[in-house]
């Protein structure tokens, strides 16, 4: 339903159905999207759930270590869910949004 | 390294980029100052002053319009130099995403970009009608409002050590300028006006910091702070436009920007201020709008830095040699309490930080 609103729109959607990991989320992202298919891209989606979890929107999970590159080698790939006030966001959005 | 430090690590270093994005908006904001006093000395903005004058306004009507007019070219020049800045950065796409979603998101820089020309235009009014010392205190009292709203608003967390330092970032930016204000810096044409401008500056910041809080939840910094520019720049145009439609001859003179100096520091005048705001609302997110709107407000003794260094420490500081001692100290007084407010605020405890929504600390 949000594939074509603001990235963060659709990071929130993403994680309202299921939790998923760093690369799950870039990754599915990224192919969305023209322009977000190579690194640049990705590391601006990785950015954004990153100040999702600053905003309280979204909660880190277990960590481990990208040991393999599948997506940032030696970086870390992290859980994460959508938080209570990320759903009522969310709940928010489905209201308002444009399809 | 194990898991648990470069997750540490990783928060740090968040907390780290959003205190450098605090102190370049301070640098920007600073340097902005320099342009924004040039520009008063060119043939652009003195002719528009004598059209208005000259077709029969009051003098203080004729400040009003001046100040409007150049709030407005400040803004216009910080939208367009914005399209090469998200052009390189390729969120021109995002920003199509986040204007159609005008409930959802554009909204709320709409708002912020009322509440933007509110402050602009009215530290303009305030320096003007009163003093730029004046104009500058009214300016840094915009974080006791934007502290505010954060927290009751947008239910963002602030430490008892991040209060402290907002407190004391405020103290010293007041002193910065008490020197002038105690020296009779204030003795200016019209008070009145000069208060409801500082008021607006006041207002205007700390609304626009708590409204663009909100948005920031769930857009891009780059991407909203250019749509709020474009709101505004579209404001002051239907502005400006009513304006000449009613006859003032506030456009006789437009064709001047042209002028290679002018265009120079109309062009200064829209990248120091649009880096300003791309650091201001690239901090929130990090920080929270208490802890960016706090270190933001460096700005006052950057720009007393800047002024000192383009324009002599006499020029900037404008002391006489009865006031010298006053002025001068109090400046380096605030700057060294500045100082301590920034270091209070940079050490702060990075893991209460992860979120900026929850339990207090």
């Amino acid at each position: 339903m949000m594939e074509d609103c603001p990235v963060k729109f659709r990071i929130l959607e993403l994680l309202d159905s299921k939790g998923m990991r760093t690369e799950e989320i870039v990754f599915t992202i990224s192919k969305e999207r023209p322009g977000y298919d190579n690194d640049y891209g990705k590391a601006m989606i990785k950015y954004d759930v990153i100040e999702l979890v600053s905003a309280g929107l979204v909660n880190e999970g277990k960590s481990v270590i990208d040991e393999e590159g599948i997506f940032q080698k030696g970086k870390l790939l992290t859980d994460y869910t959508i938080s209570d006030l990320g759903k009522t966001y969310l709940d928010d959005l489905r209201q308002k949004v444009k399809a | 390294m194990d898991v648990e430090e470069i997750k540490k690590m990783d928060h740090k270093k968040k907390v780290r980029i959003g205190i450098i994005m605090g102190i370049l908006c301070a640098l920007y904001w600073g340097i902005w100052y320099v342009p924004g006093y040039a520009i008063y000395e060119l043939p652009f903005l003195a002719d528009v002053y004598d059209n208005i004058l000259n077709h029969g306004m009051s003098e203080d009507a004729t400040g009003i319009l001046q100040a409007v007019f150049l709030t407005g070219i400040n803004a216009i020049a910080c939208a367009l130099v914005l399209f090469i800045w998200n052009g390189g950065l390729g969120k021109l796409g995002e920003m199509k995403r986040t204007v159609v979603q005008f409930r959802a998101a554009s909204k709320y820089f709409l708002m912020a970009g009322l509440c933007g020309a509110c402050a602009v235009s009215g530290t303009y009014l305030a320096a003007l009608f009163l003093s730029p010392g004046f104009a500058a205190i009214a300016g840094l009292l915009y974080p006791i409002i934007g502290t505010t709203l954060s927290v009751l608003y947008l239910k963002q967390k602030v430490s008892k050590r991040g209060y402290l330092a907002i407190i004391v970032l405020l103290v010293g930016g007041i002193t910065l300028y008490s020197g002038s204000i105690l020296s009779g810096g204030t003795a200016g044409t019209n008070t009145t006006l000069g208060l409801i401008g500082g008021i607006m500056a006041a207002v205007g910041w700390g609304c626009e910091g708590a409204v663009a809080g909100k948005a920031l939840d769930l857009c891009e910094p780059d991407v909203g702070l250019h749509l709020r520019f474009c709101f505004e720049a579209i404001f002051w145009v239907i502005v400006l436009v009513i304006i000449a439609c009613t006859g003032i001859p506030i456009f006789d003179t437009l064709g001047a920007i042209l002028d290679p100096t002018t265009f120079l520091v109309v062009l200064l005048l829209g990248l120091s201020f649009a880096w300003c705001y791309v650091c201001w609302y690239k901090s929130f997110p990090f920080l929270g709008v208490a802890r960016g709107q706090a270190i933001g407000s460096l700005y006052a003794a950057c720009a007393v830095i800047f002024l000192c260094i383009f324009c002599g420490p006499q020029g900037a500081l404008n002391y006489t040699d009865e006031s010298m001692m006053l002025i001068v100290g109090s400046t380096i007084a605030g700057l060294i309490i500045c100082l301590i407010g920034s270091f209070l605020l940079a050490s702060e405890d990075t893991e209460g930080m992860v979120s900026l929504r929850g339990e207090k600390r």
